[in-house]
């Protein structure tokens, strides 16, 4: 009972430290907007009369106190009003919401790529610690992350698409033309997790009960497979959500490289147009989707290392 | 660092140099030496610019547009090439270069002084203040910041001051967290509790004493977030929102090259192999420092 009771505990401070993130979210957004410059200005020409500006200003509730505008426009966030843009004629909110599909599969896909190739790379690294394997996979994993992506997506193009042929350069049409973003996204992603891996990998062989399991006589292989990387592969789990932060930050220009109709796309095209409805509803909505991310990662942590849970309040025993 | 960890240093004027170099005494790896060397090249290619730059970056040759680089059938007069409007791609890189690092330098300065103050400030004023700017450091670090910056510079338009003050802010969280640690961790040695007992104010105690102690680990992590403010740079610059024309830096040339990847690869390719040059010599010089100074300091 006082298990679940522990539990319980753990979700709720979570979950409120999530709400207060994202409340501080919106709130600097609020900010940001309001002290950029009067958002009339951008929308009635010059020679507008002042009686016209007043009446739009009190349209736009613009004549009311600081805080009725905030609490104005908690309550239009709240109900998923992020204003029109003024590019498509159209609520900001669907503007956006078209274009995440994209970006879902795009970094899905990507993600998936980089954990399948990352995580045997980093295992396999500890294999042969020290050794020639090992140098040579961190060696990759260093310059995997020293080529900007835009570099990365550059050479792709010039050697699959303009010397080789193979791959069309951009587009979104066919499964082809998936292969180079996947590649330019889930390539930096890979070499991290690679590292990541190998550090949490050594970090365990180290402890006590790998010693024991040796003397007890487990051979090698079942020893690192069976015993040391599921211990390892918990704060692999954590990495991943940083991860897709990366990702989300790495798909702006690999999208926008590739012609990938997708939110990355979407925000640099706000950004030249500015576009603010669009850019605000794009900024909250990754924000919140890396809130929950950070949620569900600290989940899934308690779940699979009761020690974080336990340790939280000291009596879920 | 000390000498008398040495037993027998200071017996000889090359021992006591060897000594003053670090505890372990390892040679430095030849590939650091090699990125160190980089390095400097780099550096005074962008301090030398103007000297050294064969043309103007903007100076524009209407006839000599899309020449190929030397060794493919090029002229003398433009080393590397020209790109869509004749400007000599050799010229451009230099002073591509000093932007791109000049900026980076002062951005990571704004973000290390600004991080780092705040972190003092939190670790002495425990309680509210320091819940608040932790929660502060959750934020900033929940969002990736390449869409913080492009949504500040789309919010309050595009401007050289605010893209510096923007590239600096990036990573002030890390500063933060850092020196907020070793802050405390200072101020739990007994030579803190002395020099305060001495009647030192708080103000001379952390400026004098506490910041000179953890000036090392800053200075680290500096060298290892430097590539990520040059990479953030070029990547907005890439995408056209960042730098802007005539001015130029390395992701400008990079994203104006684009376009003319399949007649004339060289324009893309100098800067983007310059930038990837830089930034592996910066992280492997940085993780490099890092293992010398403490292997347990990571990020």
């Amino acid at each position: 009972m006082s298990r679940l009771k522990g539990f319980l505990w753990f979700l709720a401070l979570r979950l409120a430290r999530a709400t207060a993130t994202l409340a501080i979210c919106v709130t600097i957004v609020f900010v940001v907007l309001r002290s950029a410059g009067d958002p009339l200005a951008s929308l009635l020409p010059d020679d507008t009369p002042p009686d016209v500006v007043e009446i739009y200003r009190e349209r736009f509730g613009l004549d009311q106190s600081i805080w009725q505008q905030y609490l104005g426009y908690l309550q239009s966030v709240a109900h998923g009003d992020f204003g029109r843009s003024f590019v498509h004629h159209r609520d900001a909110l669907a503007v956006v919401w078209e274009r995440v599909p994209a970006t879902l599969e795009l970094g899905g896909l990507a993600l998936i790529a980089a954990v399948l190739i990352g995580v045997p790379l980093g295992v396999l690294a500890t294999f042969g610690r020290n050794t020639w394997v090992d140098r040579a996979a961190m060696s990759a994993a260093v310059f995997g992350y020293s080529l900007p992506n835009f570099f990365l997506a550059i050479l792709l193009i010039l050697w699959l698409s303009l010397s080789l042929r193979l791959l069309p350069s951009a587009g979104s049409d066919l499964p082809q033309h998936l292969i180079m973003p996947i590649i330019v996204l889930g390539a930096p992603a890979a070499a991290k997790i690679a590292r990541f891996t190998r550090t949490s990998m050594v970090e365990v062989i180290g402890q006590p009960f790998m010693r024991a399991a040796a003397a007890k006589g487990v051979p090698t292989r079942p020893r690192l497979i069976g015993h040391a990387f599921p211990n390892a592969a918990i704060p692999v789990v954590t990495f991943l959500g940083f991860e897709i932060g990366a990702m989300i930050g790495g798909g702006v220009v690999t999208e926008t490289i590739f012609a990938w109709p997708g939110l990355g796309r979407l925000l640099v095209q706000a950004v030249g147009q500015r576009d603010l409805a669009v850019v605000q509803t794009i900024v909250l909505m990754i924000a919140a989707t890396m809130v929950c991310a950070n949620l569900l990662v600290d989940l899934a942590y308690g779940w699979l290392d009761p020690r974080v849970r336990v340790g939280l309040r000291g009596t879920g025993k | 660092m000390s000498v008398t960890s040495e037993p027998n240093a200071a017996t000889t004027p090359t021992a006591a140099r060897a000594a003053s170099d670090g505890p372990r005494r390892r040679p430095i790896p030849p590939s650091i030496l090699l990125a160190i060397a980089v390095l400097v090249a780099v550096a005074f290619i962008a301090v030398a610019a103007d000297w050294i730059a064969p043309h103007h970056y903007a100076t524009q040759d209407l006839k000599a547009r899309l020449k190929p680089p030397v060794w493919a059938g090029g002229v003398w007069a433009y080393p590397l090439g020209t790109d869509n409007l004749g400007r000599d791609v050799l010229s451009r890189l230099i002073y591509g270069m000093q932007t791109s690092l000049g900026i980076a330098l002062v951005g990571t300065a704004i973000g290390a002084s600004f991080g780092t103050t705040l972190g003092f400030i939190a670790a002495h004023m425990r309680g509210i203040i320091d819940e608040l700017l932790m929660m502060l450091v959750d934020v900033q670090a929940s969002v990736p910041y390449i869409i913080v910056a492009l949504a500040a510079l789309a919010f309050f338009g595009n401007d050289l001051t605010l893209f510096v003050i923007l590239l600096g802010l990036e990573g002030w969280e890390r500063y933060a967290r850092l020196a907020r640690g070793l802050v405390l961790s200072e101020m739990a040695k007994p030579y803190a509790a002395a020099i305060a007992g001495f009647g030192a104010t708080t103000w001379r105690l952390n400026w004098r004493h506490v910041l000179p102690n953890i000036a090392a680990g800053l200075v680290v992590q500096a060298t290892i977030y430097f590539p990520w403010v040059i990479l953030l740079e070029t990547s907005i610059s890439f995408l056209g929102l960042g730098i802007q024309p005539p001015r130029t830096s390395l992701g400008l040339m990079l994203g104006q090259g684009r376009s003319y990847l399949a007649n004339a690869a060289w324009i893309a390719v100098a800067p983007g192999m310059a930038i990837f040059v830089t930034t592996l010599a910066v992280s492997l010089v940085g993780d490099w420092l890092r293992d010398r100074l403490d292997p347990t300091l990571d990020g």
